[in-house]
């Protein structure tokens, strides 16, 4: 079955080994895994900005990648999913041609690890991991409820994990908020490295690379050494 | 701003109105309980009310004056009380008597506020009866009116009220479906005494009201 | 005006009392419980979600019902286009009535209409009764909280004020700083002439308003004071008596995690004959101060509020940040789209920025108001009064990402520099608005290999 993926603008340029995760998981599990060159961004950070003739742009844009293509369309962020599925179809609603593509597409799209435990009869191979503790980004936990699925998995691979206090409090990223007022974000970043430390793990995990990206820049420059790895480069494993 | 204006304005308004399709249900969720009863006495507990479960009338006759003695103004404060209350606790305003408590006139004349304030005020004790009251919270009813002075509730250390089991009713809209609310022009719905958390969210009780609720409860 | 980043930044420089992420984290944990306890809490919430939004959409059709009714039970009812109106019609009733001291039940739209100082500057007396409120009003502060207005101070700094303003004896046991209040505030609500409440909701079938406290201040100010006025919010109503029951089932739940709060007060109009004690009149003042022009907006849903408190409560941005630097009595996340809706965005466009949109916030509110979206909705109005070198940065991703080859080769090139600008693969200082990013934290350079190379030299045909 050919599943398409789309890899999210942010891991395309900066987590390129979170794209190759992602396409070891899927073809061990026994996909065909397919990736439309054209992608780019969904559109999301213009969206939440309320830049919505820029997002709006960038929705066709996908949708004209996506829509042409078939079988579930994976992608390895709760936000970039949520925004495919919910806000795109707002979005694009009143633009000729464009809401039947995007309510077509957001009926295919699925978060990774969402889809991982729901289409049966996959094997999640154990894997070596040092103590991880587990981050809910905000998005994927309310928009998409991405509550269990990463813990299952992580538990079927074996994984050793501790609970993180407040790990459904946002780190403090939130995209354009993060520049415009560094202070508040900044000041949440620091409540939730606190609580990473005081977990005693070594490797902090989740859904969406834009969340490990604020906490694994606050790690370093707080001169922690505690790994941050997407969920998907947890449960492949070391890469061949 | 005249009504009629002020009006239209709001509904001019709401034609512009950018709300979401909202379908949700018509009715609200049943609540129930197996034992209303002792749900009341559990839920009362929890709110930080004194329950004082008596079987008969003869038995309150009893223990409210024993409620009573711990207030520490003791009985030359004087209480207040409702009217009509004989007739659930026969004897109750004699044996009060008796044990010295002077039952103080809670009227409060349009001319004469701040001497009739002055009066009541002194009251330590407080005795009421309840219309209603709420298994699902612990709480218990109150409809004022004639004979029913809002202050034996609101301006004492301690309020008792006497309450029959057959009061009870599961939850809060059974009991604001149940009275005729129209005669009067005041209820209040009591769950537990006056509290606070004000100060460092340290629960803090009798901050306006009464500091203790005794709820005597009978059958 | 200070924008809100400098409010912020002077908030941190002073420090932001611990006292709020504890209050709000405790409250917010209660509300958890109690939401646990209660079976029905989440259909309970559609239901209360359904009413409200009926009542919005219905609303000058209520509020005639309600005005009716009101009027029928012996209330004198005033419709208030503005705060001024407001004001001075509760001022003139003071006037008229020889008012020389008012008592007041903790409400926002009364601190929203600003009414304690237009009272004194008219010679009125105008005391507030609920223990944060008036330990806030001794500070000469505003409150910094929907229901817990002292939230940012300690019991020291009570302490400390009480002797100051009130001369007693110093001492810092929140049992004994509550005795202080209840004895310095007793003489003067059995001797006010005038009591003044908000009003939780105010019901359209018998014109009955309800207020909720846990201190007995609400009942003492609509009991004792000849006069009671009540300002009511003009979206504040419900249809019936049914309606109120599930309002209030999710109201307390919500801001402190009580089933009920302790006291729950319906008042139907002036005492009656015969009844010994109550007020001689009640003025029940409907304010639209901006409200009609929010109905007619995109953020109308912002209408169903109940202002129970429960978003700040689990905001991570009001947790460490209080509720003073938001600049208005409306804080928080549901402060974000109230204050620019009632009063313009063009002076509060930055608190809808002011958000990580995490969802917190819809989680717990009890009519499950979709506080994301109405905060994107509130940017995309002010997206032109956005920071000049983010909007610019914004467009120029947006025009890059809608040309895939372009995009692809421009992605390569980043590789390509990230790798000679960064050391081992991480930048710690940038230029310009990501100079605010560096600030903080350090940012991955982008990888020496873009995901889709790789995939064109591994996979591609």
């Amino acid at each position: 079955m050919p599943v398409q993926l789309f890899v999210t603008c942010l891991v395309n340029s900066l987590y390129p080994d979170v794209g190759k995760a992602t396409v070891a998981l899927l073809e061990r599990a026994g996909f065909h895994v397919e990736f439309p060159m054209d992608q780019t961004c969904c559109g999301q950070p213009a969206y939440n900005g309320g830049y919505h003739n820029e997002a709006i742009d960038q929705a066709r844009q996908t949708l004209d990648v996506l829509d042409v293509t078939k079988g579930p369309i994976v992608v390895p962020s709760g936000s970039c999913a949520a925004m495919l599925i919910h806000h795109v179809p707002e979005l694009v609603a009143a633009e000729p041609g464009y809401a039947a593509k995007a309510t077509r597409v957001a009926a295919r799209t699925r978060e990774l690890t969402q889809f991982l435990v729901e289409e049966a009869g996959i094997d999640i191979r154990p894997v070596r991991c040092a103590l991880a503790t587990y981050h809910a980004s905000c998005h994927g936990l309310r928009w998409l409820g991405v509550v269990a699925e990463p813990k299952t998995l992580l538990d079927d691979a074996g994984v050793e994990r501790v609970e993180l206090d407040g790990e459904d409090e946002c780190c403090g990223f939130g995209g354009l908020f993060s520049i415009n007022v560094p202070e508040v974000s900044a000041a949440m970043m620091d409540t939730k490295l606190d609580r990473i430390e005081a977990s005693g793990a070594d490797i902090v995990t989740g859904v969406d690379v834009a969340c490990l990206m604020h906490i694994g820049g606050g790690l370093r420059r707080r001169g922690i050494p505690i790994a941050v790895k997407h969920i998907a480069e947890v449960l492949a494993g070391d890469p061949e | 701003m005249e009504r009629d204006r002020f009006l239209a304005r709001v509904r001019a308004a709401q034609r512009g109105a950018g709300l979401p399709d909202v379908s949700g249900p018509q009715a609200a969720p049943p609540i129930e309980f197996a034992d209303p009863v002792a749900r009341f006495v559990s839920a009362a507990d929890d709110a930080g009310a004194q329950v004082v479960p008596v079987e008969r009338p003869e038995t309150a006759l009893r223990a409210i004056p024993r409620i009573a003695a711990t207030e520490r103004a003791g009985p030359q404060a004087g209480y207040l009380a409702w009217d009509g209350l004989d007739p659930i606790v026969p004897g109750l305003y004699d044996i009060m008597a008796e044990q010295g408590w002077e039952r103080i006139d809670a009227a409060v004349g349009r001319d004469t506020r701040a001497s009739d304030h002055q009066r009541v005020e002194r009251a330590a004790i407080g005795i009421t009866s309840a219309d209603v009251a709420i298994a699902a919270t612990g709480s218990v009813v109150l409809q004022h009116g004639p004979g029913r002075p809002r202050s034996a509730s609101l301006l004492v250390e301690h309020h008792i009220v006497v309450l029959r089991t057959d009061a009870i009713v599961p939850a809060l809209h059974h009991a604001l479906a149940r009275a005729d609310w129209d005669r009067s022009s005041n209820l209040v719905v009591i769950t537990g005494p006056s509290r606070t958390g004000d100060i460092e969210s340290i629960l803090t009780l009798g901050v306006h009201g009464p500091r203790y609720l005794s709820v005597v409860l009978i059958g | 005006m200070t924008t809100f980043r400098e409010r912020i930044q002077e908030a941190f420089a002073e420090g932001v009392p611990i006292s709020i992420d504890l209050g709000s984290r405790g409250r917010h944990e209660h509300r958890v419980s109690a939401a646990a306890a209660f079976p029905q809490m989440e259909e309970m919430r559609d239901r209360a979600r359904t009413i409200r939004a009926e009542v919005v959409a219905s609303l000058d059709e209520q509020l005639g019902r309600f005005a009716d009714a009101a009027e029928r039970a012996g209330s004198t009812v005033f419709f208030a286009a503005d705060a001024t109106e407001a004001r001075e019609y509760i001022v003139e009733l003071a006037r008229t009535e020889r008012v020389t001291r008012a008592v007041k039940v903790k409400s926002m739209v009364t601190e929203e209409i600003d009414l304690n100082a237009a009272l004194e500057s008219a010679g009125v007396e105008a005391i507030e009764t609920d223990l944060g409120e008036f330990i806030v009003q001794l500070a000469g502060q505003p409150p910094a909280h929907f229901i817990a207005p002292a939230i940012h101070k300690d019991r020291y700094e009570i302490a400390d004020l009480f002797v100051a303003e009130l001369g007693v004896d110093y001492s810092d046991d929140p049992v004994e700083l509550n005795n202080i209040a209840r004895r310095h505030l007793r003489p003067r609500f059995l001797t006010a002439e005038m009591g003044i409440s908000g009003v939780n909701f105010g019901v359209a079938a018998d014109g009955s308003v309800a207020l909720v406290t846990n201190e007995g201040n609400g009942r003492l100010c609509t009991t004792a004071p000849r006069i009671h006025v009540a300002v009511m919010g003009m979206e504040r109503v419900v249809p019936t008596r049914a309606d109120l029951a599930v309002m209030l089932e999710v109201l307390a739940r919500s801001a402190t995690g009580q089933s009920l709060s302790s006291y729950t007060n319906l008042v139907t109009g002036p005492r009656r004959s015969g009844e010994p004690d109550g007020p001689d009149q009640l003025h029940v003042v409907i304010v639209d101060n901006g409200r009609s022009a929010t109905l007619g907006s995109s953020a109308a849903e912002i209408l169903y509020c109940i202002r129970c408190g429960a978003c700040l409560n689990t905001c991570p941005v009001y947790r460490h940040l209080g509720g003073h630097p938001y600049g208005s009595v409306y804080a928080g996340p549901i402060g974000k789209v109230v204050t620019p809706s009632l009063f313009g965005l063009e002076d509060w466009h930055d608190l809808p920025a002011t958000s990580s949109l995490c969802g917190a916030c819809e989680e717990v509110c009890p009519v499950r108001i979709d506080i994301p979206r109405l905060l994107v909705e509130l940017r995309r109005q002010s997206v032109d009064r956005s920071t000049p070198a983010v909007r610019r940065s914004i467009r120029l991703y947006a025009s890059l990402t809608t040309r895939p080859r372009l995009f692809r080769l421009l992605t390569r090139v980043a590789a390509r520099l990230g790798r000679l600008w960064s050391r081992d693969g991480w930048l710690r200082r940038l230029p310009g608005v990501l100079g605010n990013w560096t600030q903080h934290r350090d940012l991955p350079a982008p990888a020496p290999e873009t995901f889709s190379d790789w995939w064109r030299r591994n996979r591609g045909a």
